[in-house]
C-alpha cells in the first residue's frame, strides 16, 4: 500500500513512455520466442521423426549386391554398431511433372508404401495436419514430398511420370497425396523420396530390367547404420571405423549420416532463426537505449516531487523501488502477451513453410526455454533500470523544490554560429549539440537499425536478384551453363549455338562424384581446369597429386594446406597433397576438388570414361536462360542441362525478401516509438524555449521543421555509424551464419545507392515521426511566458 | 492631435473557474497613440497583464476586438499574429526569458533573422550597436546563465528592438531587477521613446509608472482613469513621482 499510490500516480503521468515500452517488449519477446521455437522445435521434431523413418546415424547407399547379408553381417560385427538396417528403394534420375517440367531437383528414390507406411505419416488435404490412418495406397498412385508444391507447383491429382531410359515409355503415376518426408523432404534438397505400392516398386523395377545398360535408374540397398547407446564417437570417427573394418565404403555409392540429412532438412529453419536471432538481439540493445532514456527524462521530468516525497519522509529505495516495479510491470505485461503473439508467428511460419522443409513442426512455444531467455532479459533490464534509477539517490528535497536544474552551461567544439542562411538547421543544430545527451539513445537506435538493414541489405546484394551469388558460393566453380551430350556432333552444334548467341569466354569439363577422404566419404568435384576453383587459401590442385578441401573439411580432418591425405575411389586408394582450402557449399560443405588429371589416376586404362558436363562462361550472360530452354526444346532428352540454379535459391530469396520486409515494418515501429518517447520529453523540456520563439514572431511549422530536423541530424549521424558498422562487421556476421550451410566466406559489396538507401529511410522515418511528434508545438502560446 | 495606432473595442476576456466564468477583462475600450509611453497601472488582479497580451495577440480575447494601425489583429490567423510579432511587435518580458542555448547576440540575432528585407550581416550588426547601446557589449558573446539578471533583460530589450517594431510591449520589465538594474532598465526604455519608439508598459511600480507620457488605470477589468504628462526628465522626477501618487490616490489604489 505505501508503494500502491505512488506507482499508481507515476504510471498516470508516464503512461506515454510506458505503453511505448511496452510495445517494444512485446516485438522483442515475440521475435524471441518464435526464434526459439522455430529453432529448438524444428531440431526436436526432424530429429523424433528420421529416426521414427528408420534413418540410422549414417545410411550408405549401395547398388544392388549379391552379397548383401554378409555385409551387412560384416557391419554388425563391429563393436561399435549396434545395428544395420537394409532398406531397398529403387532410384530414378528422370522424371517429369505433369508431362513437362523435368525435376530438376536430383535423382528420385521410391519406397514401398507396404514397409515404410508406419514409418511415415501423410497430409490430410488441407495441410492442416498428419493423417491417423492414411488411405490406402493403390497402384498407380504415388504419394510425394509437399515440397513438390513449391518446386513444381503440383496438387493432388496431377501425374508424375518416371523415364526408365532415354526415348522409352514412362510410367506414369498420379499424386495422391503428400507425405511427410524427414530425410529428404525439403525443397532445399537434389534427392527426392517417394512413396509407391509394391506392385508398382515391381515393375519399375522390371522397367529398369528391361532397360539394361540405358537404364536411368538403378536399385539400391540402404544399409542403415546404428551406433551403440552411449557411444561417444563422431559421426566422422564411426564412419572412419565402418570404412577401415568393412567393405561397406568400396561398395558404396554414397553416404549421409544422420547429422548431415538434419543439416539440408533444416538450412531454411537454420539461416531464418539465425537471421532473427541477430536482428533481436539488435532490438534488445535498442529497447535498453529507449529505456534508460525514458528513466533518465522521466527522473528529470519528476525531480521536484521527488523531492518533495524524500521531504516528507520517503527515502532514496522507497522512490527506486516505485520506479522499477512501473517499468517491471511494464515489462512483464510485455512479456506476458508476447509470448501467445509469437505463438500466433509461429504457426503462422509452420504453416507457411510447409511446402518448403515438408515438415510439419509443431507450433508449440517451449515454455521452459523461452522462460529461460526471458528470465535472463528480465534480470538484465532490471539491473539496466536500478543502474539507471540511481541518480535518484542525489536528489535533495531543497533543490528539487527551486527547480532542480542545473545552469545551463555548454562547451561543445562542434558548437556553430546560428547563420540567417538556414536559419532553422543552425537553430536545430544548436538545440542538439546544447542537449547532446538527449538525443544519444536516438542516435544509437537509428545506428543499429540502419547496421542491421545494411547487413540485410548486404545478403541481399550478395544473393543477387536470381540467387547468383548462393549458387557462385555452392557451385565449385564459376560458369554459366553446364552442358552434357551424348555424341560429339551435337556437342558441336551446341557450342555453335552458344558463340553465336552469347560468345564463349571459356569452357572446361566438370563432373561430380563421391569418394572418402581419409576414410569419410564426400562429394568429389572434378574439373579439367582446377584454375575455376574458387581458392580461398593456398593454391588450386593444379598438379595430379593435389586436391583442395572446403574450411569444413578441413576442419573434420583436422587437415591443412600442405598436409598429405589418401583418397580412396572405388577401391584404389592414392596420396594426395591438400594444395589448398576452397569454397563450395555443396553437401553443406562437405565436398573436395580434384583435377581430370588427378581423378584418372584412379582409373585403369581400359575403364569407362567418366562422362563430363561442358561449363560454359559467356560474354553476354543475360542470355543464359534464354539458351538454356532454346536446348531443352530443340534437344529435348538428348542434352543434359545444368543451369547454375538450385531449388533451394528461390525459398531463400523469398526467405530473406520477407525478412526485410518484416524487419523494416519493426524498424518503422522502433522509429514511432523512439522518436515519439524522446521527442515527447524534449518537447515538455522545450516549452519555454518554444514559447519565446513564438513571441518573436516564429511560426508552428517552421518550429516543427527545426524540431524534426534536429533528428534527421541524429538519425543520419546514426546511420553514418550503422554504415560504417555493418562495412565492418556485416562480412563476419553473416559468414557466421552461412557457415551453417557450408559456405566457409561470406564477401559483400554493395553500389553507394543501396548503402545509403536504408539511412535514407530511416532519416526519413525519423524526420516524418518527428514532425509528427512535433505537431504540439501548435499548442504552445507565448501566453507560457507570462507570470501573472 | 495625436495619431491612434492601437485601438481596443469592447474587449473581453474571461477564464474559466470552478465550473464558473471568471472576467478578467471587461467591454475594456482604449486607444494608444503614436510617440507616446503608455503605462497600465492597476491593483494586483486588476488584469493589467492579461489586456497586455491580448492587446499584443499573445492571447485571444474571448470577446471585443483590437484595431492594430487600423488592422483588426484580434482574429488573427497563427501564421499573420506570427508575421506581426516578427514585424511590428516588440515584447519585454518580467523575466528576461533569453533562450538559454543562445548567446545573448544571438539571442537578439535569431529575432532579427525573420526580416526579410535585410542581410544576416545587417542584423548583426544592428544586433551589435543594440547591445552596446544596452550595455552589454561585453558580455554579448556568454549565454544568459553567465550574465546578471539586469545584463540579461537589458539583451532583451536589445532583442524587442532588432527589428525596429511599431509598438514595444513591456510586462513589468523591471519586476525581476535590483533597485540598479531597475534605473538602468527605465532609463534605456525612457531613452528609446524619446527617440520615437512606441511604448506600451504594465507595471505597478510608481518609480517606473512616472517615466510614461500617458498613464491608465485598471480596475476590474475596466479602464477607469487617465492621465498624460511630458516627456520625463531626470530633474522633475520627484514632482512627476507625487504627481502619479496623487493621480493613483484618486483612484483607490
Amino acid at each position: 500500500m505505501k508503494y500502491f499510490n505512488l506507482l499508481r500516480a507515476d504510471m498516470k503521468s508516464q503512461k506515454g513512455s510506458l505503453i511505448g515500452i511496452f510495445m517494444l517488449v512485446l516485438i522483442i519477446t515475440a521475435s524471441l520466442c518464435a526464434v526459439i521455437s522455430v529453432w529448438s522445435n524444428s531440431n526436436d521434431y526432424e530429429k523424433e521423426r528420421i529416426e521414427q523413418a528408420g534413418y540410422g546415424d549414417i545410411a550408405y547407399w549401395l547398388s544392388e549386391i549379391p552379397n548383401r547379408d554378409e555385409l551387412a553381417a560384416q557391419v554388425e560385427a563391429l563393436e561399435e554398431v549396434e545395428k544395420a538396417e537394409v532398406q531397398e528403394m529403387i532410384a530414378f534420375h528422370r522424371y517429369f511433372v505433369q508431362g513437362q517440367t523435368e525435376g530438376v531437383a536430383g535423382s528420385i528414390h521410391l519406397l514401398s508404401w507396404e514397409d515404410c507406411r508406419k514409418n511415415y505419416q501423410v497430409y490430410d488435404e488441407d495441410m492442416e495436419g498428419l493423417q491417423e490412418m492414411p488411405e490406402k495406397l493403390r497402384d498407380g498412385e504415388v504419394y510425394v514430398s509437399p515440397s513438390f508444391c513449391a518446386l513444381y507447383d503440383v496438387q493432388t491429382g496431377d501425374t508424375l511420370e518416371l523415364l526408365a531410359k532415354e526415348g522409352g515409355t514412362a510410367k506414369v503415376f498420379t499424386i495422391k497425396g503428400f507425405f511427410e518426408d524427414p530425410v529428404a523432404g525439403s525443397a532445399m534438397m537434389g534427392m527426392k523420396q517417394m512413396l509407391v505400392t509394391e506392385n508398382d516398386m515391381q515393375t519399375l523395377s522390371g522397367m529398369l530390367d528391361e532397360a539394361g545398360k540405358y537404364a536411368q535408374g538403378e536399385r539400391y540397398n540402404v544399409f542403415h547404420l546404428f551406433r551403440v547407446k552411449d557411444s561417444v564417437l563422431s559421426d566422422g570417427e564411426f564412419q572412419k571405423i565402418v570404412n577401415t573394418g568393412t567393405d561397406l565404403a568400396a561398395e558404396a555409392g554414397f553416404s549421409y549420416s544422420k547429422e548431415t540429412i538434419m543439416g539440408f532438412m533444416l538450412i531454411l529453419y537454420h539461416i531464418f532463426a539465425g537471421f532473427l536471432l541477430v536482428f533481436v538481439m539488435v532490438l534488445l540493445v535498442v529497447a535498453m537505449l529507449i529505456i534508460g532514456h525514458s528513466i533518465s527524462s522521466g527522473i528529470e521530468q519528476n525531480y521536484m516531487n521527488m523531492g518533495i516525497l524524500k521531504a516528507i519522509g520517503y527515502t532514496q529505495h522507497d522512490l527506486r523501488v516505485v520506479w522499477l516495479l512501473q517499468y517491471l510491470i511494464v515489462i512483464v505485461c510485455g512479456m506476458g502477451i508476447g509470448i501467445p503473439v509469437s505463438s500466433f508467428i509461429v504457426r503462422k511460419i509452420n504453416r507457411l513453410t510447409i511446402t518448403v522443409t515438408g515438415l510439419f513442426v509443431p507450433s508449440d512455444i517451449p515454455i521452459g526455454r523461452s522462460l529461460l531467455a526471458l528470465g535472463v532479459i528480465l534480470l538484465v533490464m532490471m539491473a539496466f533500470i536500478c543502474m539507471k534509477t540511481a541518480k535518484i539517490g542525489r536528489i535533495t528535497p531543497i533543490r528539487a523544490i527551486r527547480g532542480g536544474a542545473e545552469d545551463v552551461y555548454f562547451k561543445s567544439r562542434f558548437m556553430a554560429p546560428i547563420r540567417k542562411r538556414g536559419l532553422h538547421f543552425w537553430l536545430a543544430y544548436r538545440q542538439l549539440v546544447s542537449g547532446k545527451k538527449q538525443y544519444i539513445s536516438a542516435c544509437l537506435v537509428a545506428s543499429l537499425l540502419v547496421f542491421f538493414l545494411s547487413l540485410t541489405a548486404r545478403m541481399d546484394a550478395w544473393l543477387g536478384p536470381d540467387g547468383k551469388g548462393l549458387m557462385d558460393s555452392f557451385s565449385a566453380s564459376r560458369y554459366d551453363l553446364g552442358v552434357k551430350c551424348t555424341d560429339e556432333e551435337t556437342a558441336e552444334e551446341i557450342e555453335e549455338i552458344l558463340e553465336e548467341r552469347a560468345g564463349i569466354t571459356d569452357s572446361y569439363q566438370f563432373v561430380m562424384n563421391r569418394a572418402s577422404v581419409g576414410q569419410i566419404e564426400y562429394l568429389m568435384n572434378i574439373i579439367s581446369e582446377p584454375e575455376y576453383f574458387n581458392v580461398l587459401l593456398g593454391r588450386s590442385c593444379l598438379y595430379q597429386n593435389e586436391i583442395v578441401v572446403t574450411q569444413s573439411v578441413a576442419d573434420e580432418l583436422r587437415i591443412g594446406t600442405g598436409d598429405t591425405v589418401a583418397v580412396a575411389f572405388e577401391g584404389k586408394e592414392l596420396d594426395f597433397i591438400v594444395s589448398g582450402i576452397y569454397q563450395c557449399a555443396n553437401d553443406m560443405g562437405e565436398n573436395f576438388g580434384i583435377s581430370k588429371e588427378g581423378f584418372e589416376r584412379f582409373l585403369e586404362p581400359d575403364a569407362e570414361k567418366e562422362s563430363y558436363y561442358t561449363y560454359y562462361l559467356f560474354q553476354n550472360a543475360a542470355m543464359t536462360e534464354e539458351i538454356a530452354e532454346f536446348l531443352k526444346e530443340t534437344y529435348g532428352d538428348g542434352v543434359l542441362i545444368d543451369e547454375n540454379t538450385w531449388s533451394g535459391v528461390d525459398i531463400i530469396i523469398l526467405a530473406l525478401s520477407t525478412s526485410m520486409v518484416f524487419m523494416y515494418f519493426v524498424t518503422i515501429v522502433f522509429v514511432l516509438i523512439t522518436v515519439t518517447l524522446t521527442g515527447s520529453k524534449i518537447l515538455y523540456k522545450e516549452q519555454h524555449d518554444l514559447g519565446i520563439y513564438k513571441s518573436l514572431g516564429y511560426e508552428s511549422g517552421k518550429l516543427r521543421l527545426a524540431f524534426s530536423l534536429r533528428f534527421v541530424i541524429v538519425s543520419a549521424a546514426g546511420s553514418a555509424m550503422g554504415i560504417l558498422m555493418s562495412a565492418a562487421l556485416t562480412d563476419m556476421f553473416a559468414g557466421a551464419m552461412l557457415k551453417m550451410c557450408g559456405i566457409s566466406r561470406f564477401t559483400s559489396h554493395l553500389s553507394p545507392v543501396r548503402m545509403a538507401l536504408p539511412a535514407m529511410i530511416v532519416s526519413a522515418l525519423f524526420f516524418l515521426f518527428a514532425w509528427f511528434a512535433a505537431g504540439r508545438v501548435r499548442k504552445v502560446e507565448p501566453g507560457i511566458l507570462i507570470v501573472e | 492631435m495625436k495619431t491612434v495606432m492601437m485601438k481596443a473595442k469592447d474587449l473581453c476576456k474571461s477564464f474559466a473557474n470552478n465550473g464558473g466564468q471568471n472576467h478578467v477583462l471587461d467591454m475594456v475600450g482604449l486607444e494608444i497613440y503614436e510617440g507616446d509611453f503608455t503605462v497600465i497601472m492597476g491593483s494586483s488582479g486588476a488584469g493589467k497583464s492579461t489586456l497586455l497580451y491580448v492587446l499584443s495577440g499573445m492571447d485571444k480575447p474571448t470577446g471585443g476586438e483590437v484595431y492594430y494601425r487600423e488592422r483588426r489583429i484580434s482574429h488573427l490567423k497563427e501564421k499573420e499574429m506570427a508575421a506581426l510579432r516578427a514585424g511590428e511587435f516588440g515584447f519585454v518580458f518580467q523575466q528576461a526569458h533569453l533562450v538559454s542555448n543562445l548567446t545573448l547576440l544571438e539571442n537578439v540575432t535569431v529575432a532579427g533573422y525573420l526580416n526579410k528585407h535585410k542581410s544576416g550581416k545587417e542584423i548583426k550588426q544592428r544586433a551589435e550597436e543594440l547591445l552596446t547601446r544596452m550595455n552589454v557589449e561585453k558580455a554579448m558573446h556568454r549565454l544568459p546563465s553567465q550574465v546578471s539578471g539586469g545584463e540579461a533583460q537589458r539583451a532583451a530589450i536589445a532583442r524587442a528592438m532588432i527589428h525596429e517594431p511599431g509598438l514595444l510591449f513591456a510586462d513589468e520589465p523591471t519586476g525581476a531587477l535590483n533597485k540598479r538594474n531597475t534605473q538602468e532598465v527605465l532609463n534605456l526604455l525612457t531613452g528609446l521613446n524619446a527617440d520615437g519608439q512606441n511604448i506600451l508598459m504594465v507595471t505597478h511600480d510608481i518609480k517606473a509608472a512616472i517615466r510614461a507620457t500617458r498613464l491608465l488605470y485598471l480596475e476590474d477589468g475596466k479602464v477607469i482613469g487617465e492621465m498624460s504628462m511630458q516627456p520625463y526628465c531626470q530633474e522633475d522626477a520627484k514632482s512627476r513621482e507625487k504627481q502619479v501618487d496623487a493621480w493613483l490616490a484618486s483612484m483607490e489604489w
